[in-house]
């Protein structure tokens, strides 16, 4: 019996957020009985998969216990570059989304780099690039707008027999994703660097390897969510990714993915990302007046981490006192 | 030619010459020991081996061909494996993750297979006799000495033609430490290469066939372990001749005078119910194995570790909860890791010596430059730092002119009780010397000193008497005839202390 | 000898103050005007801001932390000394305390959560920055401004004997921060904290305190930074600090100040926000975008970590 409490569910670090989800998701049908349908969930789908992808790139890197400021940069970039260069004709619309991706890619790998090989700590490095690349965002687009193909908009916001959204797919995808890449080589890696950088290079684990792909990672999911928001909004923006950090770095805490690194995963940032919406779906059903959003965004940031860390440390004054 | 030959090493670290041309071989099914102090280059020589630290020069050579080891994974795809003293398990991973860790098989969709993992795991745990553990257990659920356990069964399972047991044996019970001194005959037979790094020079008797020794970064002596008694192996480390360099014993303890007193003082699971006085003039040596409680003890008295209990300084009860609280007692602590806890090493001589008191260097808020430099001056003659000036930064000098910076700064506190933990690591004999001298002086100037060293021999012969400690209590205390080598190993056994007489007997 | 050594041991200092002297005469020989009296004034005015903010975040910096709240702190600090009160100059009696007791007491809670409660400083601020823009957002629903009272106004845009006000209230706080650095305890603790915190713990520094001080103190110059912008600009408005979350960072980085903490001085920042206000004014004279702008900041942070961090492989 003991065996079972620890493992399994209760072990897992994704516990309190899927608590808290079934809480909340509780409470809006209590408040609105009659929404539970299927174009309901597509309906949720599709204003969480920004967010999604912005969070579960950012999730890979606090994995390895680094943390990637810049994919709000990132995500500028892609917006810019998608909404200015698509065309409305298939070939364009599939040729700039992979270019969109590959860019994301390789100057995530570059934050990798640059971190790994100089040894400096990654708040810095991706606080720079950050400003680097939002910089960048504003000279492909100097202000909102771009030319987004109608049709690129329906292809992503489209109802697969009229209810089920393509982005709901899409988080299927994600999850699935993760099952398998957890259980890969590079899967496994990413837990030993974030733990222990030290033992997992001992074992000769590629600790800059592992550096690279996650913020590769981070840097492609980064350029998704900025594709994906071309089409959510039908515009490209050079400040498309300012509030995605501190909302990305919240629902993946709230996801039980702790900052100090080799802790957590994408299950759990999904479900962090869905508390996330549902909050934040809670105030504005509760009547709370948009000039608060932001005050409720930061404020959630805080306490998410707030309560992460404490719980650190009270699990670690237990075991000292025990 | 020998199976195995590391020749003409070199490593340099800013500052250090770690490697100073240094040399090991060893044949297919030897294990050879590799004897050094902490810091004579023993773990240098192995990471250069693992392919942990890239060396300046030199090569490695294994069965007449050259060896390229540019990463640990060169090191080990190239049948180099080494249990490590400080453990290389990730915690958060389960047993069976950690025991194929970097070298998983996969299958058609490049996913770690669980099952067989955790099957062979448990086939390695039969083929090698250890205890059944759940392979899908995470690690960190594990006492050490179960860790130390897997440490050893991991790189065991990467089937190595060279394995490395650096201290493999310091946190086993004594059961254990036989399983494995039998795997290791074992593996000698099988005809492996084995390097093997202990400071119990009983194992290293019983174990090995040759003794290679370090000194100063360089081997300085390679002897079958028949021709090698024990006092020559220790010379030959500390490259001087036992004795001699001790201070002559004298005793200056004052005893109506306890300036620190403990009374069931208890922290976790590592300190148990300890009662200890220390006097005025006194030198109370603090020893046992590795690990027992000693650190946690100096740190429980230095306000760096929670604790239950009291501890009374000069008659009063303190509740020791910062370093400042303990300081403000007059205590001073001289800490275990130099260059991470005991000085700032990219910061100047002078800033590291005022660092732990900074309110005597003012006048009114501001720093007074005259004071400071009158304090910084003193310091350094006192000590004979050798610096080109106050303002050379510490991480420039050599490790024994950093641990006198370290005792600058703690004695310009001007302590009545002064902790000192392990303060000759790493540290050349010239300076030791002088370290012993010092430490005399001040407890003839009546100050309390706690003394603790991983070598017996320094506390039998510098201190007035010695506590020792086994599994976070107080084993028993060794006072004036009593305090010997012999009984200091015994009581850390847990076995009872003899006296001389009843030790001429049983011989 | 003396002198030889000090030179050395200032010369990432020094270096600073050649680069803004070199930037400036480049571009004044390339537009004439660029090294007029006034526009030398306006330098320093604009720098003056740049500079309170970075006292703190020069503290901030030097124990190895980082500020990213400063940029709502000052909007905070100037509507309180504004919107929140009547335009009446007796009002400031009590506005400007209370405002500096607040900033200090958010920069405090900002240190308290980091030193203790182990929230990466990045996050913690990060988040306090939200929280300040999204209250202000909230309690002021978005009205306009209004405008700031005479006394502010003539802090912000009166001179005594030709020096603005705001130059000389600089030049006063970087005597105090340079005192408080190098010649009192305080800044002793602050750099060895930077340096190796565990190791100022065992010398007895209680690291917690001196960290929540210093983002206290950078909490207040941010506050009184806010309250010099109300003047200078004539009245308060939403996002007014925002350029300077970054200008400040930067000003450290190219003051020579180690972005890795435990190294540091605040002349160098000095000489950092000159050079900012130069680099922007050649920006803005060239027509360059905002872009370029950004990505200048973003690459003078990136290589200048990136310098310190080969400087300090070196020991």
């Amino acid at each position: 019996m003991k065996k079972i409490k620890e493992r399994g569910f209760w072990k897992s670090p994704a516990k309190v957020s899927v608590i808290l989800f079934i809480v909340v998701e509780l409470i809006t049908f209590m408040l609105q009985p009659n929404v539970l349908s299927m174009s309901w969930i597509s309906l949720k789908a599709e204003s969480a998969i920004t967010l999604m992808f912005a969070a579960i790139g950012e999730t890979f890197v606090l994995l390895i216990g680094g943390i990637d400021l810049s994919i709000a940069g990132i995500i500028s970039i892609s917006s810019s570059f998608a909404a200015v260069y698509m065309r409305d004709n298939i070939f364009s619309m599939i040729l700039i989304s992979l270019l969109t991706i590959l860019i994301g890619t390789i100057i995530g790998m570059f934050n990798g780099f640059v971190i790994q090989k100089f040894k400096v700590q990654p708040f810095i490095v991706t606080f720079a690039t950050w400003y680097i690349f939002g910089g960048i965002a504003y000279l492909v687009l100097p202000k909102d707008g771009g030319d987004v193909p109608q049709r690129f908009v329906k292809a992503l916001t489209y109802r697969i027999g009229g209810t089920f959204s393509v982005a709901l797919v899409i988080i299927i995808v994600c999850l699935l994703l993760w099952l398998w890449i957890k259980k890969t080589r590079i899967g496994i890696s990413l837990f030993a660097v974030g733990n222990n950088a030290h033992a997992a290079s001992l074992n000769g684990i590629n600790v800059m390897r592992t550096t690279l792909f996650a913020y590769a990672a981070s840097g492609m999911f980064a350029a998704l969510c900025g594709l994906y928001r071309v089409a959510v909004t039908a515009t490209g923006s050079p400040t498309a990714g300012e509030s995605f950090f501190n909302q990305a770095i919240s629902a993946a805490v709230i996801g039980g993915t702790l900052l100090t690194g080799g802790i957590g995963g994408q299950f759990g940032t999904i479900i962090g990302v869905l508390v996330f919406k549902a909050i934040t779906d809670l105030l504005v059903f509760a009547g709370a007046s948009s000039y608060w959003s932001t005050l409720f965004q930061g404020a959630l940031l805080v306490i998410a981490v707030l309560f992460s860390t404490v719980t650190e440390i009270l699990r670690e004054r237990k075991g000292l006192t025990e | 030619m020998p199976d195995f030959e590391m020749r003409n090493i070199c490593k340099s670290f800013p500052g250090v010459k770690a490697l100073d041309n240094a040399n090991f071989n060893a044949d297919r099914g030897d294990i050879v020991a590799l004897l050094g102090e902490n810091g004579a280059g023993k773990s240098t020589l192995i990471k250069v081996l693992c392919g942990e630290h890239k060396p300046d020069s030199g090569e490695i050579f294994f069965e007449g061909k050259k060896l390229e080891i540019h990463s640990t994974r060169d090191a080990i795809q190239q049948k180099i494996c080494a249990v490590y003293q400080e453990l290389s398990l990730v915690p958060e991973l389960t047993i069976a993750e950690n025991m194929f860790l970097g070298f998983y098989e996969v299958d058609s969709l490049r996913r770690v297979n669980y099952q067989k993992l955790e099957k062979r795991t448990k086939e390695l745990f039969k083929k090698y006799e250890a205890d059944d553990l759940d392979p899908r257990m995470k690690v960190k659920e594990l006492s050490l000495a179960q860790k130390q356990v897997l440490e050893i069964l991991k790189a065991l399972n990467r089937d190595g033609d060279i394995i490395v047991f650096d201290e493999a044996t310091s946190a086993l019970s004594d059961k254990n430490a036989k399983w494995l001194m039998n795997i290791i005959r074992r593996l000698a037979k099988e005809g492996k290469v084995i390097i093997f790094i202990s400071h119990r020079l009983d194992e290293i008797r019983s174990l090995c066939s040759r003794v290679i020794v370090y000194r100063a970064g360089t081997d300085v002596a390679d002897l079958k372990i028949e021709d090698a008694d024990s006092d020559q192996l220790v010379s030959l480390m500390l490259g001087r001749e036992i004795g001699g360099y001790y201070p002559q014993k004298e005793n200056f303890v004052r005893e109506e005078e306890v300036l620190v007193s403990l009374k069931n003082v208890s922290s976790g699971h590592t300190l148990k119910n300890v009662n200890l006085n220390l006097r005025a003039g006194e030198i109370l040596g603090v020893g046992g194995l590795a690990g027992q409680g000693q650190s946690e003890l100096f740190k429980c008295l230095f306000g760096l570790l929670p604790y239950n209990g009291e501890i009374m300084v000069k008659n009063k009860e303190i509740r020791m909860n910062h370093t400042a609280t303990a300081m403000k007692q007059g205590i001073a602590l001289i800490p275990e890791e130099r260059g991470l806890q005991g000085a700032v090493l990219k910061q100047s001589v002078r800033e590291n010596i005022v660092l732990a008191s900074l309110d005597k260097i003012c006048n009114g808020l501001f720093l007074s430059k005259a004071k400071e430099g009158e304090i910084v001056g003193r310091s350094m003659k006192a000590l004979s730092i050798k610096a080109e000036s106050p303002e050379t930064l510490v991480g420039t000098l050599s490790g024994g002119n950093q641990q006198k910076v370290v005792l600058a700064k703690s004695l310009a506190m001007e302590p009545d009780i002064i902790l000192m933990y392990d303060i000759t690591r790493g540290v050349d004999v010239g300076t030791k010397k002088e370290m012993f001298n010092m430490t005399k002086q001040y407890a003839k100037e009546g100050k309390a000193i706690l003394f603790y060293s991983t070598d017996s021999e320094e506390l039998v012969n510098v201190c007035n008497s010695v506590v020792v400690m086994n599994n976070g209590m107080i084993a028993g205390r060794l006072d004036g005839e009593m305090s010997t080598r012999e009984n200091i190993i015994r009581l850390s056994v847990g076995e009872e202390a003899v006296s001389k007489e009843e030790n001429d007997e049983e011989n | 000898m003396d002198m030889k050594r000090a030179l050395k041991k200032h010369q990432s200092v020094i270096f600073c103050y050649l680069i803004a002297f070199l930037l400036f005469a480049a571009f004044s020989v390339y537009t004439p005007g660029f090294a007029s009296v006034s526009h030398i004034r306006t330098i320093f005015v604009e720098s003056a801001l740049i500079g309170v903010v970075a006292i703190g975040q020069t503290l901030v910096i030097i124990t190895g932390g980082i500020d990213l709240s400063v940029a709502w702190m000052m909007t905070l600090a100037a509507y309180m000394v504004t919107n929140m009160i009547d335009s009446k100059p007796e009002s400031l009696i009590w506005a400007i305390p209370l405002m500096m007791i607040v900033t200090f007491t958010l920069g405090a809670l900002n240190g308290f959560c980091i030193a203790y409660l182990r929230v990466p400083a990045i996050v913690m601020t990060l988040g306090m920055n939200i929280i300040l823009q999204g209250a202000l957002v909230g309690i002021t629903q978005g009205r306009p401004g209004q405008a700031a009272s005479d006394p502010l106004i003539y802090i912000g845009q009166k001179s005594l004997a030709g020096i603005p006000w705001l130059v000389i209230i600089w030049i006063l706080l970087t005597v105090i921060v340079t005192l408080m650095l190098f010649k009192m305890k305080f800044g002793r603790k602050l750099f060895s904290i930077g340096n190796n915190a565990v190791v100022a713990n065992y010398s007895g520094i209680r690291v917690g305190r001196t960290v929540v001080l210093s983002y206290a103190i950078s909490g207040l110059t941010a506050g009184l930074a806010g309250l010099l912008m109300v003047g200078k600009v004539g009245s308060y408005y939403l996002a007014m600090g925002d350029t300077y979350q970054f200008q400040s960072i930067a000003a450290v980085a190219i003051g020579g100040t180690s972005l890795l903490g435990g190294n540091g001085n605040y002349l160098g920042t000095v000489a950092g926000s000159l050079t900012i206000t130069i680099l922007l004014g050649i920006l803005v004279a060239l027509n360059l975008p905002w872009g370029v702008q950004k990505m200048a900041y973003g690459l003078i942070v990136l290589v200048s970590v990136i310098i310190s961090v080969r400087r300090s492989q070196k020991v």
